[in-house]
Order: structure tokens, then sequence, then C-alpha cells
């Protein structure tokens, strides 16, 4: 589904993904772990498509479409979808606006007719239900007042409304209470099924508690410095990053 | 003994027409009440922009053509539909009142509604003192206004009556090859415990030359009174155009101005609500829309001179092209006009790189227990947010298009006529939809 292939990208000519392989299957999970200012965020800005990161050099793409091609609306309608670690306030924009016009261009794009005003409340009513925000939420301004939490679980709905190919969620967990980590985890885990991919960002481990991974990639400076199953993860609650640090500081300078 | 300058000059010939045309047959108290305006209209002169309040308003083509009045032909003119609103419906077609466009119909006991005009006539009691007390304010379109004054909207609603719906008067400029001018004057007035809605809206034929129109609403709220007042403008873009609305409000009272400014080429629109009692609360709220050489002035002066009382300013500008606007905010709070809140917050939104937006908070707190606070941004679409529409989607040109409109949105949520609030919306999106 998703391939990453020698993925170099700056920002402001400042060199900060420096080369990274990575395929990831329909159905599968895997996280990226990593200490601040390995590249994390980063990497989630640059498949989603952001034009602040410059690629140089390698590929990307999505069932075999080039997805450096394109813009970050037209890999969104290819199936693309990032969670963001810090959603943007909309002012003046009702969230149900927001999702209704997100989800007629992706329908425009498969060719397929607006849908029905009544169709999509039903819909939506079904899909609030999975991380447990109330309808009221819809006619507020995208963002705006939200708490922390709640930010985070509107992320997790738009995905169920929008029914992406893979979801990136960058750091879905940073800042939530464990109450608000429960609901955002449940709601990410009945969105999985075996034809939709997940790369799940995070900095600590116990997201992982409740959304078990397939695969965990820890980044250092840029690279995946190491691979393994979910196993992985522990030995990081363990061990810290240091020693993965260390081992890239040597290899780099070797 | 004053020295007419050539600017003023040009204007004799209107007035001498208008009192021996249209302004005869006055009574003596209103010909010495139009005399005196003219008077000091004539003291004052036209601003020019070397003037603080005028820096950006360039009103020199109106002092140097000599406009005339209007002929008034009421035939074959296209006033529009008006609003599905309950309420009465006047016609005013180049100043004068159109009675075969307009609707009064059946009024609940205790409501005047009729052209000012016939209230000049027939409630002399009503009319002179309200009229006569912008005398001297120092504003010369208002000395102007007065000097011509004869026909506008006039409303009464008596102590605890609700008018419902609206009372809508629309101002209708044909197009002409003279360069005309009016000067209308309406006059509000609500008395204790009274509940109305005023819309006043400006509209012209096409474009023929340059015009002028003055206008003058004078709102009255007496104790206890719930008053709200809309302006749209929207003339065709070679008028000029000076809107100058003062409101005065008795204690307990609860007044909205609402307007849009899209129409125009010069357009100085201003706000004075003066809040005479205590316990009052007034919003400001309005928008404008200008593109081309378009210039908006929008000049705000909200008195505080009694305790306890809230006043809240909201304007928001989306500008285009080569526009120009201005915000002056003045919160006056006198003396002894103690626990005043006053809110103040001006944002723009530039869509081209030849647009301006000033603005200009003034505050004058001469009271030591109050919360004045005010905040003015003037900047471009967010970028982030455009990332965060297309991450999800949406086309880049429908996030500019939804992000755009939504800068005005919360000025449309304060409007609480709903058919109003939707044709505007109409309006400017038909607008924007032309600059994203």
């Amino acid at each position: 589904m998703l391939e990453i292939k020698n993925l170099h990208a700056s920002v402001e000519g400042q060199p900060i993904l420096k080369g990274i392989d990575l395929k990831v299957a329909a159905g599968e999970v895997h996280s990226i772990m990593g200490p601040n200012g390995s590249g994390k965020s980063t990497l989630a800005q640059v498949l989603a498509g952001h034009d602040a990161y410059e690629v140089t050099q390698g590929s990307i793409t999505l069932d075999g479409k080039d997805l450096l091609d394109m813009e970050a609306d037209e890999r969104a309608r290819e199936g693309m979808f990032m969670a963001f670690q810090y959603p943007v306030e909309i002012p003046g924009v009702s969230t149900m606006e927001f999702l209704k016009t997100a989800y007629n261009a992706l329908r425009e794009h498969r060719g397929e007719k607006e849908v029905d005003a009544l169709d999509f409340l039903n819909l939506v009513k079904e899909k609030l239900a999975l991380v447990e925000m109330d309808l009221a939420f819809l006619s507020r301004s995208v963002n705006q007042g939200f708490s922390g939490g709640e930010k985070k679980r509107h992320e997790i709905f738009q995905m169920a409304v929008l029914e992406p190919a893979i979801a990136i969620l960058d750091e879905t967990d940073s800042g939530l209470d464990i109450d608000a980590l429960r609901i955002v985890s449940g709601g990410i885990n009945k969105l999985r099924n075996p034809k939709r991919a997940m790369v799940v960002i995070t900095h600590y481990q116990r997201l992982l508690d409740f959304v078990q991974p397939d695969f965990v990639h820890v980044l250092v400076d840029g690279r995946i410095a190491k691979s393994g199953g979910k196993e992985l993860a522990l030995e990081l609650e363990d061990k810290g990053y240091a020693w993965l640090e260390n081992a890239a500081a040597a290899a780099a300078t070797s | 003994m004053t020295v007419m300058t050539p600017e003023l000059s040009g204007h004799q010939a209107a007035r001498d027409a208008f009192v021996e045309g249209p302004g005869a047959q006055a009574p003596a108290w209103l010909a010495d009440l139009r005399q005196a305006g003219w008077d000091r209209f004539q003291e004052l002169g036209f601003p020019t922009t070397d003037h603080e309040d005028w820096r950006i308003a360039d009103v020199s083509p109106i002092a140097k053509t000599a406009f005339t009045l209007p002929k008034s032909q009421t035939a074959g003119a296209d006033i529009g539909t008006f609003d599905d609103l309950s309420g009465p419906t006047l016609a005013f077609v180049d100043g004068a009142f159109a009675p075969e466009l307009s609707n009064i119909g059946s009024l609940p006991k205790g409501v005047l509604v009729m052209p000012l005009s016939e209230a000049i006539v027939s409630h002399r009691e009503l009319v002179e003192p309200r009229l006569a007390s912008l005398a001297g304010d120092g504003e010369a379109f208002t000395e102007m206004n007065t000097a011509f004054l004869r026909e506008g909207l006039f409303v009464h609603v008596a102590k605890n009556v609700d008018l419902p719906g609206a009372v809508q008067a629309r101002f209708l400029a044909r197009a002409s090859s003279d360069a005309c001018m009016t000067q209308m004057r309406s006059l509000v007035v609500l008395e204790e415990g009274a509940r109305a809605t005023v819309l006043e809206e400006f509209l012209s034929e096409d474009e023929a030359g340059p015009m002028f129109t003055n206008a003058v609403t004078q709102y009255f709220l007496g104790a206890n009174a719930h008053g709200k007042h809309y302006l749209i403008e929207r003339e065709h873009e070679a008028a000029y155009v000076v809107s100058s609305l003062y409101v005065e409000q008795q204690r307990d009272t609860d007044f909205a101005s609402h307007s849009a400014l899209l129409g125009g080429a010069v357009v100085r629109n201003n706000v004075f609500p003066t809040m005479r009692g205590e316990n009052c609360m007034s919003v400001v709220n309005g928008m404008y829309i200008p593109h081309d050489d378009q210039i908006h002035d929008n000049r705000m002066l909200v008195r505080h001179t009694m305790p306890n009382c809230q006043s809240r300013q909201y304007y928001r500008g989306i500008l285009s092209d080569h526009a120009k606007t201005m915000f002056s905010g003045r919160i006056v709070v006198d003396e002894g006009a103690q626990q005043t809140d006053a809110v103040q917050s001006n944002k723009n939104l530039l869509l081209s790189r030849t647009c301006m937006a000033q603005t200009k908070p003034q505050l004058e707190i001469y009271a030591d227990d109050v919360k004045c606070t005010h905040g003015a941004t003037t900047g471009q679409i967010d970028e982030s947010a455009i990332f965060y529409f297309k991450a999800r989607g949406i086309h880049e040109a429908d996030a500019r298009r939804l992000l755009t409109f939504a800068f005005v949105n919360e000025i449309f949520e304060r409007m609480d006529l709903e058919v109003v609030r939707e044709r505007l919306q109409g309006l400017v999106a038909d607008r924007l939809n032309q600059k994203v």
C-alpha cells in the first residue's frame, strides 16, 4: 500500500529526513517512535504534503501512485489522512460545513454525486458515537475553543467519516489524560480493518498499550535506527532512546 | 460674515433651488432650522484630507461638484423585493417618498410609520425637538443635511409597544446624467419599554455619473427600550456617500447597529451612540467589503456618560484590489461613568497586495474604575488553515473561499434577522467569489 524509499527531506535547507525506507501493507498498524527532534512529525507532514518541507531524494507511493506528484488535497482524496498533532482552529467555519465539504470533495473525486443532507447527518451521528462526541460539536467552529482532548477526538472522528486507505496519526496521544486516551484509542481500534493501514507516530509507549501495533520502528536523526515487533516498544520503555541515539551517532561518525 | 469658498458657492445653487422648490411651504420652525444648518455648514465648510478625521475619505469631489436635486421620477423605478419580514415597507426614490412602491399596511396600536415630510406636518411635537437636537454638533455633513431636511423615514413606537418584524426603508437613486444628491433624514423614536427594528438600505440604478448621498438617521431609545438598526449600503461605485447614525440611549436600553458596506466610491459610515442613562448596552457591529478603488471609512464614537453601561464594537473588513479602509473607533468615558465595560475589535483581511486597511482605536477615559479593551488585526488568510483544509481533501480554491467568507461570519451571527442575514451572505459571497 504505502511505500517509502530512501526519503530525504529538508525544511528551510536543513535536512531532517535522511533516508527512510518503509513499507506498510493494508491492514497493518505500524508505530513510529523516537526522541524529540528525530523527524517523526516531519515524516507525517511530508506524507501529508505540507509544502514547507522539500523532498530532496527518494519516493513515496500509495498503491503504486506517486504521492510526491500530488498536492496535499489530491493525496487526501486518494486516501491519505493525517491526524494533526496540533489541529488548526478555524473560526467562522462550522465543523459540519468543513466535514461536508471534505466528504463531497472525496465523492466528487470518485465520480459520485453530492451527499444528501439527511444521509450525511445520519452518517455523522453514527461516527460521532465512535469517539463519544455529541452532535452539538458540529455546529461549533472547527476546533475553536475545543479542549486538547476534544481536538484529538475530532481528528479521529474526521478519520471515521472520511474512511481513508491509510491514516498517519501524528502524536495523537500527546497531551491526553487517561480518559481521553481511552476514548481516542478506542476510536482508532474501531477503525482498524484489513483494508486500512495506519502509521501511529508517538513519543510514548503508553498509547501502544491501547493500540497494539504490528510493527515498531524507531526514528533517530532522520533514519530508522531499529525495527521490530511490539516488544520493541516495551524495550524502549525500559531502556529509553539513548542507546539507539548513541549507536546512531557512532554509525554516523564511523 | 462668512467668505464663501468656491466649493460652497457651487452648492448655493442647489440650496436656492431647494428653498424655492421642494423646500418651499415649510413651517417657519423648519425653515429656521434649515437656515441655521446651512449657516453652520458654510462656517464649517467641507472637510479636507488635512483633517485627521478625513484623511482617508477624500470628499473633495463632493465639494467640487455642483450637485443638483434630482427630479424624483418614480415611474418605472425598481426598488427590488423587500425582505420577507412582517412590518411596513417604505420606498424613497431620488429623495421622494414613493407611496405606490410602499406598503405601510396596518400598524399595531401605538405605532406611527410614515414619511418624515408627513410627520413634520402632523406630529410636530414629536419631530421638532429631536430634529433640532443635532444642531451645532460640528459635523459639516450633518449640518448640510439639516439645511436640506425634508424627507426620510419616521417611526414612533409608543410606551411598551412591541413592533414585530422590522420597518424596512429603501432609498433608491435613479440613473441620471446630472450629478444628483439626496439628503435624507430619518427619525426613529422608541418610547419607554418599546421595541423595534429598522432596516435602511441604500441602492441605486446603474451608474450614470457621480452622485452624492448624505443620510442622517436619529434613533432615540426611551428607558428600557430595545432597538435595532440595520444599514445596507450598496449604491453604485461612483457614489459618494456619507451616512450618519446618531443614537440616544436612556437608562436600561439595549441597542444594536448592524452595518454592511458593499457599494459606493467613497463611503463614510458614522455610528455615534450615546448612553445617557445607566445600565445600557450598545452594540456596533458591521462589515465592509470594498474592492476595486472603493474607500470605506468607518467612524465610531461611543459615548459612556453614566455608570454601568456596556458597549461592544465589532467591525470586520475584507479588502481586495486597490480598496482603502479606515476604522476609527473612539470610546469616550465621561467622568462619573464608573463600571463602564467597553470592548472594541476591528479585524481586516487583505486579499491583495495593493489594498490598505487602517485602524485607529481612540480611548478617552475620564473615569477611574472602568474596563476598556480594544484590539485590531490586519492580515492575510492563515496558510496553516489552508493546509488543514487541503489535508482533508478540500480543493485549495474552496478552502480560500470558505476561509474568506468565515472571516465575517461572526458579524453575520450577531444579525438576528435571518432573511436579511441570508440575503447579505449571498451578496457578500457574490462579491468574494470573484476575488479569491
